[in-house]
């Protein structure tokens, strides 16, 4: 059977959603995802769609166990997203979320550095639209993001062409690359895991996306990204630590934000940090709990961000200031949103319990103390900031007095479809372990586990309810690693407008007195010349041949008058064009100083032989 | 009765409520007790021995989040007010044109 790539059905697939109306449309969005899902099963591993390209080989399918359980997660979150999003009516939204989806896939199934890029960009430059269709306060915010973007493939692409001449292969595999090769890529795939301080883009920009498109955002990027890094940094000590300084980072600024959303974006980052800090580890469980980790948070980080979603869709409102007590208008999106809740916790029977505790076992089996308590003690931030703050001041507290309802029935159907993978999980591990790339002798439901899983949560939720005054949201917003671009642009621009203004000024007047004065008074002179000495003498010799020939005349009128004028007129020309060189403006100094230099290395390089004989000669 | 309805019956009736409350702390009782019975099947550490390690760990664990998390945000100035990034008006960039004196007006030649 010919092998169909799960992305392309995606993303060809998009082209057809504004010729269809209706229910029609509706069935078709869930229906490409659900598609692409079942290719996915009807797969066997091995390559797939290999084309020789540049004496390399394109893949654009290697399927095996590990790209297998990445492309099942993310087409069964694209099933639940379309549901959540069928009332949408924007097709464009629509196309973007499918395009981004079907980039993901395409990641995932990349075998090379190449097709791997191309979806790479793909996802980026499909997913800010989920943050532009917002409107008009969406974008800044979006236009960052796809700032950040593109610097991670820039980064990306840079590695890849320095490891494609050092490694003399593009094939994507663990990357054995040293040097620029290694850090250029590693730089490329964390800014997608948003590691800080390169994760301000995550925090900044997902909860300015629209109620769906957040889903969708929470989904794809960050867990591409934990693939690629799994594929290919498997072992990499700097990622424990990273990872770990993650998983807490995310808890401490959760507990300072005020917007739902960025908060539950905080956690994302708090999450992924178990998955770096797994892939960091590199043992199998480690490599098995990063990626079942992804697995099922991809699921509970969704519901989550769906029930959210929902309370904005509703209310409009996204400031725990302004929220609260919405459990007696919404209670089922309050129940579905508590069992992502109790999924991102780790209860026992839900989701994260079975994944989450693999990552923090690795740690435990590789005797690295400080990781191990750490990473527990980040999950308690989780259960107290996701499972416990957010719900307590959206869904009780103070009642704000918002006139609520339930949100529409498709946004009920995708959470209750999220909520029950959740639970399915939590309950039948196996069926997740099954698809983990490396065989699992991992045991999550023992007495001691249990016991002690259960402790850290009610314990922690003991610390909530005694200190719950001290965790009341502020009206405020905190500043994170974004604040170097967002207000370092400003201090450019005030650089651009005070010191290189003046230097600007300063450059303009210096070229008025050193070049273009002394020009213009070289130009007066030779008018003077021309007109004092050399017409006075012609004129003289006209004179004194007394009667001369008409034709000495001619000659003086054309020949040498033209001679004088085109020499004058010359100076003049070549004055005006060098004045245009100097414009004053300092990028194209720039420009020219960089010409310059350019082909003094160029002319050095040429005859470096020579000029080396030369200096060697004068020595 | 609705769904909604049958919480709001329980969550705001405080005899309820004090029930609720009692059963936590019971369960909390239960979960320390429990924890000296409890066989550990792949101690890693040390403290994985000990009895309510947990429970204390879990607890100091959130106290420790929210008092150093609000301390930095505080005191290390992170939480700002709201519209912290707005552009403040009157700086916002304007250019400025720079006009270099003109040489074409004087000096230039005459043809005859």
């Amino acid at each position: 059977m010919n092998w169909i790539h799960p992305g392309l059905i995606l993303i060809f697939g998009a082209i057809l959603v504004p010729f269809l109306k209706g229910k029609a449309k509706q069935a078709y969005l869930v229906a490409l995802p659900a598609i692409a899902f079942f290719d996915l099963l009807l797969m066997t591993p091995g390559q797939y769609g290999v084309f020789p390209f540049l004496g390399q080989e394109l893949v654009f399918g290697k399927v095996d166990k590990m790209s297998l359980v990445f492309g099942y997660v993310f087409t069964i979150m694209g099933v639940i997203g379309m549901v959540y999003a069928l009332h949408v009516k924007q097709d464009g939204e629509h196309i973007a979320a499918l395009v981004y989806a079907g980039s993901s896939l395409g990641v995932t199934f990349a075998g090379d550095y190449f097709t791997l890029f191309v979806f790479w960009e793909g996802m980026a430059f499909s997913s800010v639209f989920l943050i532009w269709y917002r409107g008009k306060e969406a974008w800044w915010p979006g236009f960052r993001y796809i700032l950040v973007h593109a610097f991670s493939g820039v980064a990306l692409l840079g590695g890849i062409v320095v490891y494609a001449v050092t490694q003399k292969t593009i094939a994507f595999g663990p990357n054995q690359a040293h040097g620029l090769a290694f850090w250029l890529i590693l730089m490329g795939f964390l800014v997608n895991a948003a590691v800080p301080p390169l994760h301000a883009w995550l925090a900044d920009a997902y909860p300015e996306a629209t109620v769906t498109g957040s889903v969708f955002l929470c989904a794809f990027t960050t867990k591409t990204a934990v693939y690629v890094l799994v594929r290919a940094f498997s072992g990499t000590e700097l990622l424990i630590y990273m990872g770990v300084a993650m998983a807490l980072y995310g808890v401490v600024y959760a507990v300072l934000e005020n917007d739902i959303r960025r908060l539950l974006a905080y956690h994302i980052i708090s999450q992924v940090g178990y998955m770096v800090a797994g892939v960091g580890m590199g043992t199998e469980l480690a490599q098995n709990g990063a990626i079942s980790h992804a697995f099922s948070h991809i699921l509970y980080k969704s519901l989550l961000f769906m029930g959210s979603g929902a309370v904005i869709y509703v209310t409009g409102r996204q400031k725990l200031t302004e929220l609260g007590g919405l459990y007696k208008t919404m209670p089922i999106t309050m129940s579905l949103y508590m069992i992502g809740g109790f999924s991102i916790s780790a209860f026992p029977l839900f989701s994260g319990f079975v994944s989450k505790s693999m990552v923090v076992s690795a740690a435990g089996e590789a005797h690295i103390a400080w990781a191990y308590l750490l990473l527990t003690l980040a999950s308690a931030g989780t259960f107290l900031h996701t499972g416990l703050k957010l719900p307590w001041y959206i869904f009780f507290a103070k009642d704000a007095g918002i006139k609520a309802h339930e949100p529409p029935k498709n946004m009920l159907v995708a959470m209750a479809l999220g909520a029950f993978l959740c639970v399915a999980i939590g309950v039948v591990p196996g069926t997740l372990y099954n698809l983990l790339p490396h065989p699992v002798d991992y045991h999550p439901y023992t007495a001691d586990h249990v016991w002690g899983a259960l402790q850290m949560l009610l314990f922690t939720a003991l610390g909530f309810f005694l200190l719950l005054k001290k965790l009341d949201p502020e009206p405020t917003i905190s500043i994170d690693t974004d604040w170097v671009y967002r207000m370092g642009g400003r201090g450019l621009m005030w650089a651009a407008n005070n010191p290189i203004a003046a230097w600007e000024a300063f450059i303009t007047e210096a070229y008025q007195n050193v070049v273009i004065q002394p020009m213009k008074r070289f130009v007066a002179l030779c008018r003077r010349f021309d007109v004092g000495v050399i017409d006075g003498a012609v004129n003289g010799i006209g004179r004194g041949v007394f009667g001369g020939s008409w034709y000495s005349n001619l000659f003086e009128n054309y020949v040498v008058y033209g001679f004088i004028n085109i020499t004058g007129y010359a100076n003049h020309v070549a004055a005006r064009l060098f004045r245009r060189l100097q414009t004053g403006s300092v990028h194209n100094y720039a420009m020219i100083v960089i010409v310059g230099i350019f082909f003094l290395v160029n002319l050095y390089l040429m005859f470096r032989e020579q000029i080396t004989a030369v200096v060697t000669a004068l020595r | 009765m609705s769904y909604g309805k049958k919480l709001e019956a329980v969550l705001e009736n405080p005899q309820r409520m004090k029930t609720i409350k009692r059963v936590f702390y019971a369960l909390l009782a239960l979960l320390v007790v429990g924890d000296f019975f409890i066989p550990r099947a792949h101690p890693h550490f040390l403290w994985d021995k000990i009895p309510t390690f947990s429970s204390v760990y879990g607890f100091l664990s959130c106290v420790v989040i929210i008092i150093v998390s609000k301390f930095i945000g505080h005191s290390g100035g992170l939480m700002v007010r709201e519209n912290y990034y707005d552009e403040p008006s009157g700086e916002t960039f304007v250019e400025t044109p720079v006009t270099p004196k003109d040489p074409d007006t004087e000096g230039g030649h005459s043809h005859p």
